[in-house]
């Protein structure tokens, strides 16, 4: 016997909700994995110190202390200038990569010239290189130049990325190219149909590809460790491993080096939530145009 | 008289677009400069140092050594290690890629529901993604510590288990740095799936609903094959990326309990001050990089004759 399917509107929306309750405790259960951790070390780093090592482990804290933040900062003597530096190689970097990256990704675009299709697929390739083929002779660069110790030694190797190239590439081919033809009929320069009149259309572009080089550069690791293991120029990442490595085995220490990792998180997060709208959906795009 | 326009008028055109043309070259100049400096000489830098005698802390002193750094850096007493940590990111590559690829598209096919809130979950998926690998690698092994009030050790308790040493067992270690890196590299990943689900032709799953596929068929016979790409991308990236896995393994194991991995090897090669054997340390980043274009191009065989079955 053929079973008759019924329209039964309430059957269909219970059942409706039903799925959805399901799908939002999956999904919630997934985000308290993906946010715990963070939880995990705020709460480590503001309580005090007994509470830390205390068992059976609480889940609230039952205290507050300034405890873990004050020996950071204690125990960290360079702290400010690392600070500094990190800052001055991330803005640097930023700029560099958008500025020379924008141009470049232009040029690709929108302009004419010999050669434009072969040089952009070599430079395209290169983004499959691991990155450990190229760092011990970037590495000897760096040293030839003499800039071993140096700022810029960090800054220099992925100043104009390809990547950056690439992305913004996609951009500039959303921007019709009748505006640039306008302009070039009035007899504007092309550097200035460029800077006026393509720059100014991508600006959601230039932000997710600024939160891209700064998260880059301010979380960079294994680099600065080569290029500034002598010297007293370091980075926030480089003193936080050091410090790490000192003191870390100690149960004391535990809550302390929580408030590094959070001291260093907290740039990237605090970007990341006021511009993850424009973030996200731009990175969708420009997944999509791939 | 008319002709003679034309031909000016073509002249000068010829004359804008060389003029633009040399402008063109100008503005890629800076990209190409870095590029040339920082990408292409270093290849084949990397390639002629692989075969000299010479130290990363007096880059002067370079002697010639011929294939003896390729010997070396298998056959050298006391230098098996390097052997081992290429079996070692080999069973963590094993590990990972997997996880991080069914996650991504879990977690991707889970914010593309049509339900309210879907673009918070986003939100919270993606932030682990933005955050620095060292204050991660921080959190986790407080998480993972062998103590007692190591959580991970106080969630096995519920269930009865018995405390683990996570970070100082053979084999568990490697395991614990690939969940904290799909914990990490889900985001990435995700966004990139969401994009391929929402370019997959609702025409298509219209069709094969009103031909009576159920939910299971529809998606692994029309979205799988429609995100294919995708898939082969992610793989692709996290293999590379698995294949120089560092920075955790710096801060959470310091390389031990089996987690020493072929980028440790090589800094450790040529930075450390007792060693500075820059030559051997190239040739294992030269040997690296075979390693992950063969596994690469494996990828990209299997890959291919996957979509050749669908089309």
């Amino acid at each position: 016997m053929v079973k008759e399917k019924i329209y039964n509107p309430r059957k269909e929306k219970a059942l409706k909700i039903i799925k959805n309750t399901v799908i939002y405790i999956i999904m919630i259960f997934f985000a308290v994995i993906m946010l715990f951790p963070f939880y995990w070390s705020i709460i480590t780093a503001i309580r005090p110190w007994e509470e830390v090592l205390q068992v059976p482990v609480s889940f609230i804290p039952h205290g507050f202390s300034f405890q873990s933040f004050k020996n950071f900062f204690s125990l960290m003597d360079n702290f400010g200038s690392a600070l500094g530096y990190t800052i001055l190689i991330t803005i640097v970097g930023m700029f560099t990569n958008l500025f020379f990256g924008g141009l470049a990704g232009y040029t690709f675009a929108r302009l004419q010239f010999r050669g434009r299709k072969i040089i952009f697929r070599i430079m395209l390739m290169s983004l499959m290189l691991p990155t450990i083929v190229t760092i011990l002779p970037q590495y000897y660069i760096i040293a030839k130049m003499g800039l071993v110790g140096n700022w810029l030694a960090v800054v220099l190797p992925g100043a104009v990325g390809v990547y950056g190239i690439f992305f913004m590439r996609q951009f500039f081919y959303g921007v019709p190219a009748a505006l640039g033809e306008a302009a070039r009929i009035d007899g504007a320069g092309e550097f200035r149909i460029f800077w006026q009149i393509y720059f100014p259309q991508v600006t959601s572009g230039l932000i997710t590809l600024g939160i891209i080089t700064f998260n880059s550069y301010w979380n960079s690791y294994l680099w600065p460790s080569m290029v500034l293991l002598t010297g007293d120029v370091k980075m926030l990442s480089l003193l936080l491993g050091d410090f790490q490595q000192l003191y870390g085995a100690l149960p004391d220490s535990v809550g302390s080096v929580m408030a590094g990792a959070i001291i260093i998180m907290l740039p990237s997060l605090i970007i990341f939530a006021f511009l993850q709208k424009y973030f996200l959906n731009t990175v969708t795009f420009a997944g999509v145009k791939e | 008289m008319f002709e003679k326009i034309k031909n000016r008028e073509r002249r000068k055109l010829t004359k804008m677009q060389r003029n633009q043309e040399r402008l063109a070259y100008l503005f890629i100049l800076p990209a190409l400069v870095f590029f040339s400096v920082f990408v292409l000489a270093p290849i084949v830098m990397a390639l002629y140092f692989s075969l000299c005698s010479f130290s990363q802390r007096n880059i002067t002193l370079i002697e010639w050594a011929g294939f003896k750094n390729y010997v070396d850096i298998f056959t050298a007493p006391g230098l098996k290690s390097f052997r081992e940590s290429l079996w070692h990111v080999l069973y963590y590559a094993v590990m990972y890629v997997p996880m991080v690829v069914v996650m991504s598209l879990l977690f991707a096919v889970l914010i593309n529901q049509k339900i309210r809130g879907a673009k918070a979950f986003r939100i919270m998926y993606y932030i682990p993604s933005i955050t620095s690998g060292v204050a991660v690698s921080f959190i986790f092994q407080f998480l993972f510590s062998a103590a007692d009030y190591g959580l991970m050790n106080v969630v096995i308790g519920w269930f009865g288990g018995k405390p683990l040493n996570w970070l100082g067992t053979e084999g568990l270690a490697m395991f614990c740095i690939a969940l904290v890196n799909v914990w990490g590299g889900i985001g990435g990943n995700m966004i990139i799936y969401l994009a391929a689900l929402q370019g997959v032709p609702p025409d298509q799953v219209e069709a094969a609903r009103v031909d009576g596929a159920n939910k299971r068929q529809i998606f692994v016979h029309i979205t799988l094959p429609q995100i294919a790409q995708a898939t082969f991308f992610v793989v692709m990236m996290s293999l590379i990326g698995s294949f120089q896995l560092y920075d955790q393994v710096k801060i959470m194991t310091g390389g031990g309990s089996g987690t020493n991995t072929p980028v440790f090897q090589i800094y450790m090669m040529a930075f450390d001050p007792g060693s500075s054997k820059s030559g051997m340390a190239n040739a294992m980043a030269v040997v690296l990089f075979a390693v992950i274009m063969i596994v690469t191009s494996l990828n990209n065989f299997l890959q291919n004759k996957i979509n050749a079955k669908y089309e």
